[in-house]
């Protein structure tokens, strides 16, 4: 259904003072089909721009990407992106966000009714299908989102920190909502977060980005019974793993010894 | 309730100051040059009784709601365009910016010429008093769609067609209200001035024709009804607007 594979990704723009920057170079990545994958960096590390090359909103300057052997050139119904600031549309309700997937993809009358409201009781929100975005919360914003992606049935969910914003309780609830709905269609999710908790709790699998090299620094499989526990034993030691490797990068923006040190990380870290 | 009288205290301030000058100034000049507050509110009751009031009103508020309702008409599908396809603004902005320092007014004598003398002029300096405000706040309205609501739209496949009337027409529509409200200003303005060119009725007409029998009373109350008027399709413009923001989850 729908294997990812990066080979060779580069992403340059201009900066502002007309000189060129690498956001993304040479990524090589190969998502399996149903994984759950977490792309884990601080700000600026291209993670964003590597999901917007998935959704197909953006063209890699080199390298190519393919699902299931296609090459990715254009937005794909079947590739769900929900961005960071949910991208609903205010003047329209909750049911109508939904709704407008449904009529872009054709299905409209009873059946898209039907299914819009199918989608909103998947993700707890039933009782305000009829309020508008603004009289919604941060968490039920979230969720009008994933109830639009969701009411298409795509194969691959692309979320750009899209907990980033909420409260810690309505996040954590929130994880748990989509790695249950993920698990349950069988789809492939790449998760963009620059939260460590997030990322070991969430993903199958933690590909971790550096602030500026535009590289893969360390790929890791998170192995944990699910749903798994946070304040269990085997989470802290993986979360300790991960932040000590991020500990180690940033240390190396701040030392010029340090360089030798991120590069031993990298290493340790190629499957 | 004492707060809400004290602005109406102070929301009067302007007003009475200016009638109060007005009179002052009255006592000093004979009626032909400034009749006084008092002279013109007989003025008003007078064409009231007689009936030119309402006849003169409603004949210039039907040729502003049809030059307004015409420019409203074209621009919109105009600036749509335009906002949307980068091309098509590349090639007609230069002419935009070439016609749009041209005022109404100018283009009056032109309009005689054509139309003759009667409602045509009057709503054709309408039409075009308000076509520029639209259109202009149109195209900046489209253009300054939000990008996510674009990828939202082409990520589920929505077609060009679902795209511009589903997204960018409801996204852009509090911004395009800005400009209708604009431009119902703009063409009050340049009703009256085309009235006073080339028209035998209106509130336009009722000030020249006051002046040729040398009745300036009859010429400042044309003016407060004017002023009036101008003012109560501002307010009903602008509670449109609110509750249009307000449906659109803006504050």
């Amino acid at each position: 259904m729908s294997a990812i594979v990066l080979s060779g990704v580069t992403r340059i723009y201009p900066r502002p003072d007309g000189s060129r920057r690498a956001v993304l170079s040479g990524i090589d990545l190969a998502i399996g089909e149903g994984e759950f994958l977490c792309l884990l960096g601080p700000s600026g590390c291209g993670k964003s721009t590597l999901l917007h090359l998935l959704a197909g909103f953006d063209r890699p300057d080199a390298g190519s990407i393919t699902i299931d052997a296609l090459e990715v050139s254009r937005p794909d119904p079947r590739r769900q992106v929900i961005p960071q600031d949910y991208g609903l549309f205010p003047w329209r309700s909750a049911l109508g966000n939904v709704l407008f997937a449904l009529e872009a993809r054709g299905v409209r009358g009873a059946l898209a009714a039907e299914r819009a409201h199918a989608a909103l009781a998947l993700v707890g929100l039933s009782a305000s299908a009829q309020q508008h975005p603004h009289q919604l919360s941060g968490g039920q914003r979230q969720r009008v989102a994933l109830a639009r992606a969701l009411v298409v049935e795509p194969e691959v969910l692309l979320m750009d920190e899209p907990f980033g914003a909420l409260d810690a309780f309505t996040r954590y609830r929130l994880q748990d909502e989509v790695r249950r709905i993920a698990e349950d269609r069988r789809m492939t999710v790449v998760f963009v977060t620059h939260d460590i908790d997030e990322a070991v709790y969430l993903g199958d699998r933690v590909v971790m980005m550096s602030a500026d090299s535009g590289r893969i620094i360390r790929d890791l499989a998170i192995r944990l019974p699910r749903p798994c526990d946070r304040t269990g034993s085997a989470y802290l030691a993986i979360r300790r793993e991960v932040f000590a490797a991020f500990a180690l990068v940033h240390d190396g923006q701040d030392s010029p010894r340090a360089g030798g040190r991120a590069d031993q990380v990298r290493r340790a870290g190629e499957p | 309730m004492a707060m809400s009288m004290r602005r109406v205290l102070l929301a009067s301030t302007g007003v009475v100051a200016f009638i109060a000058g007005w009179w002052l100034l009255s006592l000093r000049y004979d009626a032909e040059q400034l009749p006084g507050p008092g002279a013109v509110a007989e003025a008003l009751r007078e064409m009231a009784a007689n009936g030119k009031l309402w006849r003169n009103s409603g004949i210039s508020l039907l040729r502003f709601a049809g030059g307004y309702a015409l420019a409203v008409m074209l621009a919109l599908p105009l600036g749509l365009l335009l906002g949307w396809s980068r091309r098509s603004l590349v090639a007609a902005d230069p002419l935009i910016q070439l016609l749009r320092p041209i005022s109404p007014i100018a283009w009056f004598p032109l309009a005689v010429l054509w139309f003759g003398i009667g409602n045509a002029p009057a709503i054709f300096i309408i039409t075009l008093a308000a076509f520029f405000p639209v259109l202009l706040a149109t195209v900046s309205a489209v253009r300054s769609v939000p990008v996510s609501y674009l990828r939202i739209a082409a990520n589920l496949g929505a077609s060009r067609l679902l795209t511009a009337r589903a997204v960018v027409l409801p996204a852009a529509f509090p911004t395009i209200v800005v400009g209708l409200r604009i431009a119902l200003g703009t063409a009050w303005i340049h009703l009256v001035a085309g009235e006073m060119l080339g028209a035998q009725s209106g509130l336009g007409f009722l000030i020249v024709d006051s002046r040729n029998f040398l009745r300036t009373d009859l010429i400042i109350a044309g003016m407060l009804v004017i002023g009036i008027l101008g003012l109560v399709l501002d307010r009903l413009i602008g509670m449109g607007e609110r509750r249009l923001r307000a449906a659109w989850g803006q504050a």
